[in-house]
């Protein structure tokens, strides 16, 4: 399933995959698969996206 | 752990000081060689200068690899993304390794002919192991890790199959390529190497292409 609200999030800040990427310590294609909902990533990993992207688990992450 | 890791930690500066010493090392020892070759007590020359190309292409390696690297702690090498798509290409790989292994195990068993020197065979197996291990790598973007510098080392693959190219070509036309009607490792090693690199190379380039178009 794609992560649309990571994808507005990210938008949001005007930054590109690369910019996220850089900040989050991991290589492009890995955000742009997380977006896509290709690669489910670790706890770990989204929490240092969360804090890249000021928000929350629960806003980036949690599906209703 | 963290003793451990800063232990193995060298400056890339030590690592190039290191690198240069073993590369000399090396060529002394190869002039050495060939200064003690006409004494017949010592080991066939061709089979030290074998040794030692292997041992200077191992440090030739080591420098490109140190070369083509961003020596920056704060990123990591291959994020988790990429870990756990090299341990399903090195699952690939391992299979097509024991297949193929277990085929020509069965080729002797029944006294099939493979038109090839037992030593050429294993560097068959190896080529396309690694060939199936770094198709998956290219595509999912595994194969570089994060600190690498990407168009360097497309650069140096590209140039290493050249050179490999050329010494295969010089094989077939000197006839070297062939003994008692079987490929023989002299002459067809480089040739493999340089398939499987070209092959590397186009797999990279393709990949780019894509990315390309994503972007």
């Amino acid at each position: 399933m794609k992560n649309l609200k990571l994808k507005s999030a990210r938008a949001s800040f005007d930054m590109s995959q690369q910019d996220l990427a850089d900040k989050v310590g991991v290589s492009r294609q890995t955000i742009n698969a997380i977006e896509k909902g290709d690669y489910n990533p670790t706890i770990n990993l989204c929490i240092a996206i969360c804090k890249a992207l000021n928000k929350t688990l629960d806003e980036l992450f949690w599906e209703e | 752990m963290d003793k451990e890791k800063k232990g193995l930690h060298l400056k890339r500066a030590t690592k190039l000081k290191i690198i240069f010493a073993g590369l000399l090392t090396t060529v002394a020892a190869m002039f050495a060689t060939i200064y003690f070759a006409e004494d017949q007590t010592h080991p066939k020359p061709v089979v030290v200068g074998a040794l030692f190309g292997l041992i200077f292409g191992g440090f030739l390696a080591a420098l490109l690899m140190v070369l083509g690297t961003k020596d920056d702690k704060n990123v990591p090498k291959y994020d988790e993304r990429q870990i756990a798509e090299q341990g399903k290409a090195y699952k690939y790989g391992f299979f097509t390794a024991l297949i193929m292994l277990a085929l020509v195990a069965c080729s002797g068993l029944f006294e099939i002919e493979i038109p090839m020197e037992q030593s050429m065979l294993c560097i068959f197996v190896v080529v396309v192991m690694v060939a199936v291990v770094a198709t998956p790598l290219i595509m999912k973007d595994a194969y570089f890790s994060l600190r690498e510098n990407k168009r360097f080392l497309i650069i140096v693959v590209g140039i290493l199959s050249l050179v490999n190219l050329a010494i295969g070509v010089g094989a077939i036309a000197s006839g070297r390529i062939m003994t008692d009607g079987k490929v023989s490792f002299m002459g067809g090693a480089n040739l493999a190497a340089a398939a499987l690199l070209i092959y590397i190379e186009i797999a990279i380039i393709i990949k780019s292409i894509i990315d390309k178009k994503e972007d």
